[in-house]
């Protein structure tokens, strides 16, 4: 071995964040300026909407440095009337999973490399091994 | 051969471990990933990385190109 990274997700391509979203199987919309609906009527504009099935929403809105953060009313409106997948924790978990995976997929596809092995270990950790063409 | 394990967690914590490559062309042999991913929190090499492309592999890789 000749070196050892460790990455944190950081959402940059919406394109993919909608990708994410769709392959795991959430409703959502996507504009320039979309309301986010939060506690007691409040909102906020956000780029790309997830429905929640309640009267609270999931934004992912555009920073300054291009990259997406995730807003909601987590701690009350989320928590006391969406499902557990919207759950804060498992929500981000799971979205970020997937845009890394995507983002990984692409990356190995634009430079023509070959996926030797892909599983789901069983602490849920996907597991990729990826080798230059000969 | 040149080898990338690469372990996505749950909430996207990635890791990338390469394999069969010496000396330092290996970051940048995965940095596009690490780029397509995020931001690099921790990266550890380790002796191979430090180690030169033998002679006899430099003047293939000169052929190669």
């Amino acid at each position: 071995m000749s070196h050892f990274t460790k990455i944190r997700t950081v959402i940059r391509e919406q394109e993919r964040l909608c990708e994410a979203l769709r392959e795991l199987h959430h409703a959502f919309r996507q504009g320039e300026s979309l309301s986010v609906r939060g506690y007691q009527g409040s909102t906020q504009t956000a780029q790309v909407v997830v429905q929640t099935g309640c009267s609270y929403d999931i934004g992912f809105q555009r920073q300054g440095d291009g990259s997406y953060d995730a807003v909601a009313d987590w701690d009350w409106g989320i928590r006391r009337e969406a499902a557990p997948q919207f759950q804060q924790d498992r929500f981000l978990a799971e979205v970020n999973q997937k845009y890394a995976h995507l983002a990984v997929r692409a990356e190995v596809r634009e430079r023509g490399f070959i996926v030797e092995e892909e599983r789901v270990l069983e602490n849920g950790e996907i597991e990729l091994v990826v080798c230059e063409p000969i | 051969m040149k080898k990338m394990r690469i372990r996505i967690g749950k909430g996207g914590k990635t890791t990338v471990q390469v394999e069969g490559v010496t000396g330092p062309g290996c970051v940048e042999w995965t940095q596009a990933f690490e780029q397509a991913i995020g931001e690099v929190e921790e990266r550890k090499v380790c002796a191979a990385y430090h180690e030169e492309v033998s002679e006899g592999v430099a003047e293939r890789l000169e052929e190669t190109l």
